[in-house]
């Protein structure tokens, strides 16, 4: 009796694994087009890439292996590799915290109960779903220095004298950080749907406990949102070090006055498809930045113990 | 049901990942009925010219029953892709069975042709430049077409003369500007001053002083005339000229009247010189008049009738048409509008230019075809169709001549001083003046973008305030880091 007890449960659970096997089949065929798709045409075309990388390759010839060169050249010989990496740094140090800031007080302001508050949300996330190129042909004219750059002429007009803008280098990396403010929408939508996930209750009982607005803030508000601030920081930390925008207000190449505007993605470019061919030597740059991006992300990760995600984080 | 559509889907995406990642068949399908490659009618031409030490054999009276299709790449205007269905047209005639497709494509030239090359598609014949023809030039994708010129010199039957054409124009064709011709220049493309005639008037130019041929000093002297105008005008925010001076062909005519060497015997990076200096003081010295704007600023805009004049190789009827709703009462064009040659500097006269043109691709299998397009688009006809189509200049000699009914590239704009564009081109006894960018010739192709961008940053740099030391330093420095790779 025993023994025809052992051998059904051995039945049942060659049978379940068989099925689990068999589930994972039907699960892996659900998923197939997304990991066939991301197989193909993000991690082939990435190990490629980090070939190319090792090589002379100017998209016509068959790549030549050349070791390490395109990394000694970079870090040795190429005078825009500092200027391209602080121009990058600086942006990203501003832009990701001022975005957060920004993002965060706006959905402040979106999370009132205020008559016609819907219209007022979707007017701070409009300029998100503009397309960057119109937006960035739409502030170039507007920072415009000249008889018809728009700010200028507002200025003018309430007698502040004109600015520089993009064609002065000391000026215009601000004004890009500036211009790139346009899209805070994004972030302030995420903190959005992160305040209307707070609890009400925790709000009443701090309220209660005679709480004020600033109490509310640091003690409730702050560390319940601190999963989005720490999304956002991942997201602004991999956007920012991948900033491009400048390739319309930049003027020629990209670079802005007095390379003021070079950012790391447009050397990138620039080498790859701006004449030269350089395709290896781009590979090589995208993976110091890709690089760098990941160990930024990783530290960031790493320090993450200050994100809070509710009873069973 | 979810299952099997889920096999499916995966499937389908797999099919499809298949048949566009696989090869696709080379350039534009093979031609049947005749021999294309090979044909003692033609004869075989050997080609030693310097760099493009190939022999080619090629026919030039392919089979006319021959079947084909060409397929000619195009900047996306729709100017160009018409004259090349023209130009089709007539090849048809004779070929009844060629078809010319034009293929346009936007973005640049470089991008484009990496893209089609290495998914094995590029087009039979592709639109070119000096400038991309150079940095192309070592990529092995552009057949040399000098077998082909010199088998028309050889051929009793053929009304094709090379010496029909501008010689500086086919130069800037060929390889390292003097070898192997590896783009057939399509216009004569040349920098001109456009100018608001209207404007000139206003201000009382002295219009004797604006005339082809005309210097630096007396273009100084209409500029003063024109900026005392503006001030006393409500014009005083405004610049006077859109120089373009981030362009290697406004830029390097100057460089080179100051003797500016980039290079010396050596091949050494030369550009820190007192030439270059004073080539670069020049040009700042238009920006601190207020002729020319900051680099980065505003242009002056000639086109929004804002500045008055306008550095450009573009054609008369573009900047005509744009002006022309500022002066809707004119009765004819020239009472607002007109060119005039390149100042130019008396005894180191240079007149920037470049081409634009067409490459045949390495391997496509209708070469023999595609030179018999060439060779109507720099037949009158086909010159004339380009003139229909955009009015560029023509690269024949003997069309100079707008004012002649029967070329048709000043058709409507003779009272205009076309002539500015053909000025001291090489006609006759005429010198050229021709300036085009033979620095980048003195370094591999794979440098010349490199290379030209440090000299625009040299200027922009020194032009937007820059001390001279520094900018030069920084150039020297960027020039030379390239170089070393």
């Amino acid at each position: 009796m025993q023994t025809i007890a052992n051998e059904t449960k051995k039945l049942i659970a060659k049978y379940k694994k068989i099925k689990n096997f068999k589930d994972v089949l039907w699960g892996l065929l659900f998923a197939s087009p997304v990991i066939i798709g991301v197989a193909v045409f993000t991690f082939y075309p990435a190990l490629e890439s980090l070939y190319y990388s090792f090589t002379d390759y100017d998209m016509f010839n068959e790549p030549s292996f050349r070791q390490f060169d395109n990394y000694v050249v970079m870090f040795t010989l190429d005078p825009d590799f500092w200027v391209v990496w602080k121009n990058t740094l600086l942006y990203a140090g501003i832009s990701i915290p001022l975005n957060l800031l920004l993002g965060f007080f706006l959905a402040q302001a979106a999370n009132f109960k205020v008559k016609g508050i819907t219209v007022y949300r979707t007017l701070f996330y409009l300029p998100v779903i503009i397309p960057s190129v119109a937006s960035g042909i739409l502030f170039a004219d507007m920072f415009l220095v000249g008889p018809s750059g728009i700010f200028n002429n507002i200025l003018e007009a309430i007698h502040l004298p004109a600015l520089t803008w993009f064609s002065d280098e000391r000026t215009s990396l601000a004004t890009f950080i500036f211009m790139n403010v346009w899209n805070v929408g994004g972030g302030m939508i995420i903190w959005l749907s992160c305040f209307k996930n707070i609890p009400v209750t925790l709000y009443e009982a701090a309220e209660l406990d005679g709480a004020n607005a600033w109490h509310k803030l640091v003690s409730i508000t702050i560390p319940m949102s601190t999963p989005i601030i720490f999304y956002n920081l991942i997201t602004g930390i991999i956007g920012s070090l991948q900033v491009n925008s400048s390739l319309i207000v930049g003027g020629v190449d990209g670079r802005g006055v007095g390379d003021s505007l070079y950012f790391v993605a447009i050397k990138i470019y620039n080498e790859a498809f701006g004449g030269s061919y350089n395709m290896g030597y781009a590979c090589a740059y995208a993976w110091v930045m890709f690089l760098f991006i990941a160990l930024l992300t990783f530290i960031v990760f790493k320090k993450s113990k200050w994100v809070f995600y509710g009873e069973e984080g | 049901m979810k299952k099997i559509l889920s096999l499916a889907l995966a499937l389908l995406l797999a099919a499809v990942m298949m048949i566009s990642c696989g090869t696709t068949t080379g350039s534009s399908g093979n031609s049947t009925g005749g021999n294309t490659s090979a044909d003692s009618t033609g004869g075989t031409s050997g080609s030693d010219s310097s760099g493009g030490s190939t022999t080619e054999t090629v026919n030039l009276h392919p089979d006319k029953n021959i079947k084909a299709t060409i397929r000619v790449a195009v900047e996306n205007y729709s100017e160009e892709e018409k004259i090349v269905a023209e130009i089709g047209e007539i090849l048809s005639e004779t070929y009844p069975n060629v078809t010319v497709v034009p293929e346009p494509f936007s973005g640049g030239i470089s991008a484009q042709y990496a893209s089609w090359h290495r998914s094995k598609n590029v087009p039979d014949i592709l639109i070119n430049n000096s400038f991309d023809m150079f940095t192309l030039s070592d990529k092995g994708i552009l057949c040399d077409m000098t077998p082909y010129i010199e088998a028309e010199a050889k051929d009793e039957e053929s009304d094709f003369d090379i010496n029909d054409y501008y010689a500086s124009y086919f130069k800037m064709g060929q390889l390292n500007f003097d070898g192997a011709q590896y783009m057939i220049p399509r216009s004569a493309d040349r920098m001109v001053c456009h100018y608001n005639k209207a404007v000139f008037k206003e201000a009382d130019v002295d219009m004797s002083l604006v005339r082809n041929g005309w210097t630096w000093d007396d273009f100084m002297t209409v500029c003063e005339t024109l900026r005392t105008y503006y001030d006393s005008t409500d014009r005083k925010k405004y610049t006077l000229i859109d120089a373009n001076f981030d362009w290697e062909a406004s830029f390097n005519p100057i460089f080179e009247s100051y003797g500016v060497e980039y290079f010396d015997e050596n091949g050494e990076v030369a550009i820190d010189s007192t030439s270059t200096e004073n080539a670069l003081k020049f040009m700042k010295s238009l920006v601190d008049k207020r002729y020319v704007s900051k680099m980065g600023v505003e242009p002056a805009g000639m086109q929004a009738n804002h500045g008055c004049m306008l550095f450009h190789s573009q054609a008369t009827s573009v900047i005509a048409e744009k002006l022309a709703i500022y002066y809707p009462d004119a009765k004819k064009v020239s009472d607002y509008y007109d060119v005039v040659s390149m100042p130019v500097m008396p005894g180191h006269e240079k007149i920037g230019c470049g081409a634009a043109g067409y490459s045949v691709y390495e391997e496509s299998p209708n070469k023999d075809l595609c030179w018999q397009f060439m060779k109507i688009l720099l037949s009158k006809a086909g010159q004339n169709i380009m003139a229909d189509c955009s009015n560029y200049v023509p690269v024949r000699k003997d069309m100079a001549d707008y004012t002649n009914p029967e070329n048709h590239w000043g058709k409507g704009y003779e009272d205009l001083n076309l002539s500015a564009y053909t000025y001291n081109c090489g006609i006759g006894d005429d010198p050229d003046w021709s300036c085009y960018t033979t620095y980048i010739a003195r370094k591999a192709p794979k440098y010349a973008t490199s290379i030209t961008t440090a000299l625009k940053t040299l200027i922009s740099n020194y032009i937007n305030g820059k001390e001279y030391a520094k900018a030069v330093k920084d150039c020297t420095n960027s020039i030379k880091a390239v170089l070393k790779r």
